[in-house]
C-alpha cells in the first residue's frame, strides 16, 4: 500500500485528460453514443496510436507496452470522467486479458500484436443470462470436427459486439467451459445491436451458427481464465467508476455555486452543502478503493482477489449514489435529455450491473473475510 | 520505486525501534523514568522536528512507533490529548521559550491535558463562546463554565479558549491560553455518560488566574490557533489517528506514578472501558452465534469493510499526498468516514446479539462490551465537532461553497449576544 502517485502517472493522466477534453466533449460523447457502432473511429484510433493506450496492458514481446495496473488505472479514470465512447474496456481490458491469461502463446502472437496497435478491436462474448463471467452456465456449444472447432449458440450484453473485429467466446466443449477466438465478420455470426439505457457503452446480441473457431488455451480451462480476466476488469471498472463520480460532484458543485434562489447560491444551503459534502466522502473513498485494487492488481494473489470485490462493491455504488445526487442538485434540468447529468446517471447504473452487482461482490467480499 | 522507498523507509524505523527497545525496555523502571528515556530518544514523539523533541519523520511515524513498543511488550510513548493536540499547537503558534516550557513536559508524559473549548451555550458554534478572560498586571482573571472536557478530572493543564475582548466581532475576541488546572479558582465536576461511564467533566471558573507568558498565539487571535488544534483533533479522531490508542499522560492518571512500567505495559494491554469493536471482533461474534451465513450479516459485514478499509485508506493518501490541498481535503473526511465506521459496527453487534443486545455490563455476551459499544457509538458523530458542522466545514473548505447566511460577523460580539437574549426572551413570552 503505498497511494504515491508517480510522475509518469502524473504525466499519463494529464496528456490523455488534455487529449479528452479536446476530442471527447459532451458534443463528441453525443454524436459517438447514436453513432451505428457507438464510437468515433478516429478518436480510437488516435487513442491507439498516437497516445498508444491500447497496448498498455500488453507484455513487449507481444508489442504492447507492458505498464502496471496502476498506469491502467490512470487512464480507465479519464476515460470515465469524460464518458468517453470507445470500445477501450472492451477491447484492452476484457478481451486482451482473455488473450493474456489463456497463456496461449501462438495464439496471442497472432492477435495481440494487432490489439495492442488497435489495429483489431477486440471483445469478450461470455455472458448469456448473467452479468458475471460465469462460462458454466453457457448454452452455446462447442464442436470438435479433427483439429477444428465450430460454436453455435447465442451471447448477450456484448460489450463493443458491433465495433468488434475478433471475438474471445466461451462455450461448453466436452471438456467443460472453455474459450475460442471467433472471426467477428464471418458470415455466420449474426451480430444485432442491443437498445441500451446506458447509450455511451453500446452492447450487441450475437449469435453463432456452424461458426468456424480457434480454441483459446486449454479446452476445459474458462472459468480459472475467466476468473482472474474478471479479477482485472473490475478493477479498471472501479477506475472508470471513480473518476466518472469525481466529475459528477464537480458539476454538483459547480451548478450549486452559480444557482440562485431564494436571493441566495442554492450551494449556501446547509441542506445542499451537506449533500456535497458526502459526495465528496464517497468520491475520495472510491478513488481510494480504486487505487489500493490497482496496486494489488498486478499479481493474482488472496488480496488482489478481496480488493478487487472490495472496489467493484463500493465504486459501483459511490458512483450511482454520486450520479444521482448530481440530477438531485440539478433539479428539473438534472432530468433533462439536453443535460449531462442523465449521462452519469445511467452510466452509473450500466456500470454498477456490470460484471455482478455491487450485492454479488459483497458476498464474494464476505467469503474472502473469513465468513 | 516509489513503493520500495516507502515499504523501507518504515521497515527501517520498525527495526530501529526493536533494536532500541531490545537494549532499553526495563520493566522495572518507574512509569516517569521510563517515558523520560523514551521522551530522551525520541521516541514519544518521532513526527516533530529534531529540535523540537522529536526525529523529524512523517506524521504516520508515530503510529508505527506505537505499534512496535505494544508488539514488544513495552509500555508504549504516552498519548492523551496533550501529544493529539496541544504540543501540535504550541509548536505552531508558540514563542520558543513556551515551546520549551510546554512541550518536553508532554514528551515525557508528566503533564496531562484537556480541551476547554465547549461551554453550555458554545458547542457547534464554538467562537461564540462567554468564559471570560480580563487582563489584571501579568496575568488573565478567568470566569465562566467550560462542558464535555474529557479527562479533565485527570488533567493538570487545560488548552483554555476565553474571550479577552466583547467590543470586536465574535472571532477577533478570542484567546488561545495554556491553563493550569490545579489551582483554587477551578471546579472540575464529572458528567455521566450514556455509556454510564464518567468522562466528560464540567469545569467552573471562579476568579482563576493564567499568567500572561502562557497566551498562546497572541491576544485576540485565539481563533486562528484553534482551527490548528481543531485540524490534529479531526486528523486524530479519523481512521489515521494513533494517539487514542496510546496511554494517557499525567501525574493523576491512575498508571502513572505508583505502578511500573511493565505493570503499566500490562495493564494497558487489557483496556478496560468500552473497547473498540471493529470488523475482526464482529466477524469472530458471527461465527460464534451461528450467524456467519446469515446473507444479511454478511452483506452488512462486507459493507462495514469496505468503509473500514477505505477509511484507512483515504486517510493513508492524506498523509503521503504531495500537496497541502490534497492532504488537507483527504485529511478533513477523516471524521465522517469514522463515524460510519463505529455505527454501522455497533448496529452489526447489535443484530448478532438476539435478545442479549437487551443486556448491559455485566450481563451479555463479553461482558456486555457490545450493548456499551452500541450507546458509546451514539457520539461517534458528536464529539470532535459534529458530522453537521464536519461538512459545513468540509463543503466550505474544500469544496469552496458559500457560507450560511447569518448574524453580522463584523458587529462587536457584545451587540450580537444582546440581540439574541432578547430574541430569545420574545419566542419564550
Amino acid at each position: 500500500m503505498s497511494f504515491v502517485t508517480t510522475d509518469e502517472q502524473k504525466a499519463l493522466r494529464q496528456s490523455v485528460r488534455s487529449f479528452l477534453e479536446s476530442k471527447s466533449d459532451e458534443a463528441a460523447v453525443r454524436a459517438a453514443m447514436v453513432s451505428e457502432l457507438g464510437f468515433d473511429r478516429a478518436l480510437w484510433e488516435q487513442l491507439a496510436g498516437q497516445l498508444g493506450l491500447a497496448g498498455l496492458a500488453i507484455p513487449e514481446e507481444y508489442g504492447g507496452s507492458a505498464s502496471s495496473m496502476s498506469d491502467l488505472a490512470v487512464v480507465m479514470s479519464e476515460l470515465g470522467r469524460f464518458l468517453v465512447c470507445s470500445p477501450y474496456f472492451a477491447s484492452v481490458i476484457l478481451a486482451t486479458n482473455a488473450f493474456l491469461e489463456s497463456g496461449d502463446k501462438e495464439v496471442c502472437l497472432a492477435y495481440l500484436p494487432r490489439l495492442a496497435a488497435g489495429e483489431l478491436i477486440g471483445a469478450l462474448a461470455v455472458n448469456e443470462q448473467t452479468a458475471e463471467l460465469a462460462p458454466d452456465a453457457d448454452t452455446t456449444t462447442a464442436e470438435q470436427g479433427g483439429a477444428d472447432w465450430t460454436l453455435s449458440g447465442e451471447k448477450n450484453f456484448v460489450l463493443a459486439g458491433l465495433a468488434a473485429d475478433v471475438l474471445v467466446v466461451s462455450a461448453a466443449a466436452p471438456s467443460g467451459p472453455s474459450l475460442f477466438v471467433v472471426d467477428a465478420t464471418h458470415a455466420s455470426v449474426e451480430r444485432t445491436a442491443l437498445s441500451v439505457m446506458d447509450m455511451t457503452r453500446h452492447q450487441a446480441r450475437i449469435s453463432f451458427t456452424q461458426t468456424p473457431a480457434t480454441l483459446l488455451g486449454e479446452a476445459g480451462a474458462a472459468a480459472a481464465v475467466l476468473s482472474r480476466v474478471a479479477e482485472i476488469a473490475v478493477v479498471a471498472l472501479a477506475s472508470e467508476q471513480a473518476g466518472a463520480a469525481e466529475r459528477c460532484l464537480e458539476m454538483a458543485v459547480d451548478y450549486a455555486k452559480t444557482r440562485f434562489q431564494f436571493g441566495r447560491q442554492i450551494g449556501s444551503f446547509q441542506a445542499i452543502k451537506h449533500l456535497c459534502a458526502d459526495m465528496l466522502l464517497e468520491v475520495e473513498a472510491a478513488k481510494s478503493a480504486a487505487l489500493y485494487a490497482a496496486e494489488q492488481g498486478d499479481e493474482a494473489g488472496a488480496e488482489a482477489t478481496r480488493s478487487a470485490h472490495l472496489a467493484k462493491a463500493y465504486c459501483s455504488d459511490a458512483f450511482m449514489k454520486v450520479a444521482a445526487d448530481n440530477v438531485q442538485i440539478h433539479g428539473g434540468i438534472g432530468f433533462t435529455w439536453e443535460y449531462a447529468a442523465q449521462l452519469y446517471y445511467k452510466r452509473a447504473k450500466s456500470s454498477q450491473v456490470l460484471l455482478g452487482t455491487p450485492g454479488h461482490h459483497r458476498e464474494k467480499l464476505a467469503a474472502c473475510s473469513g465468513l | 520505486m516509489a513503493e520500495q522507498d516507502d515499504d523501507s523507509w518504515t521497515e527501517r524505523l520498525r527495526d530501529d525501534v526493536r533494536g532500541w527497545l531490545a537494549e532499553n525496555w526495563d520493566p522495572a523502571l518507574d512509569v516517569p523514568a521510563w517515558w523520560q528515556r523514551v521522551a530522551d530518544a525520541g521516541w514519544t514523539a518521532a513526527h516533530f522536528p529534531a529540535d523540537k523533541g522529536g526525529m523529524g519523520l512523517p506524521s504516520q511515524a508515530s503510529g508505527i512507533v506505537r505499534e512496535e513498543f505494544t508488539t514488544f511488550g513495552a509500555l508504549a510513548p504516552p498519548g492523551g490529548l496533550g501529544m493529539l493536540m496541544a504540543a501540535p499547537t504550541i509548536l505552531t503558534h508558540g514563542t520558543p521559550e513556551q515551546i520549551e516550557r510546554f512541550v518536553p513536559p508532554i514528551l515525557n508524559g508528566s503533564v496531562g491535558w484537556c480541551q476547554l473549548f465547549s461551554e453550555p451555550g458554545a458547542g457547534s458554534d464554538l467562537a461564540g463562546l462567554t468564559t471570560r478572560a480580563r487582563r489584571e498586571g501579568d496575568k488573565f482573571i478567568i470566569n465562566g463554565q467550560k462542558v464535555w472536557s474529557s479527562g479533565a478530572l485527570q488533567s493538570d493543564y487545560g488548552m483554555l479558549l476565553a474571550r479577552t475582548d466583547f467590543d470586536v466581532p465574535k472571532h477577533a475576541g478570542i484567546s488561545w491560553f495554556a491553563f493550569s488546572l490545579n489551582q483554587p479558582g477551578v471546579d472540575v465536576r464529572p458528567l455521566r455518560e450514556m455509556t454510564g461511564q464518567a468522562l466528560f467533566n464540567e469545569v467552573f471558573f471562579d476568579d482563576a488566574e493564567v499568567p500572561v507568558e502562557d497566551l498562546i498565539g497572541g491576544e485576540g487571535n485565539g481563533w486562528a490557533v484553534t482551527q490548528t488544534t481543531l485540524f490534529y483533533e479531526r486528523v486524530g479522531i479519523g481512521a489515521g489517528g494513533s494517539f487514542g490508542r496510546a496511554p494517557n499522560a499525567g501525574v493523576k492518571n491512575g498508571i502513572y506514578p505508583q505502578t511500573s512500567a511493565g505493570e503499566a505495559a500490562k495493564a494497558f494491554a487489557t483496556p478496560s472501558g468500552p473497547a473498540t469493536v471493529a470488523l475482526p471482533d464482529l466477524i469472530a461474534l458471527a461465527h460464534a452465534k451461528g450467524r456467519a451465513d446469515d446473507p444479511n450479516i454478511r452483506e452488512k459485514l462486507a459493507t462495514l469493510a469496505c468503509y473500514t478499509d477505505t477509511g484507512r485508506w483515504t486517510a493513508r493518501r492524506s498523509v503521503v499526498a504531495d500537496d497541502p490541498a490534497t492532504a488537507n481535503r483527504l485529511a478533513l473526511l477523516g471524521k465522517v468516514a469514522q463515524t460510519r465506521i463505529v455505527k454501522l459496527a455497533a448496529e452489526i453487534g447489535m443484530d448478532l446479539l438476539g435478545p442479549e443486545a437487551m443486556l448491559w455490563p455485566p450481563d451479555g455476551p463479553d461482558g456486555g462490551r457490545f450493548s456499551e459499544y452500541f450507546a458509546f457509538s451514539s457520539a461517534s458523530s458528536i464529539y470532535g465537532g459534529t458530522d453537521q458542522i464536519q461538512r459545513n466545514v468540509i463543503s466550505e473548505r474544500v469544496l469552496g461553497l458559500p457560507r450560511e447566511a447569518g448574524p453580522s460577523k463584523t458587529a462587536p460580539y457584545r451587540e450580537v449576544l444582546e440581540s439574541q437574549r432578547a430574541t430569545a426572551e420574545r419566542s419564550t413570552r
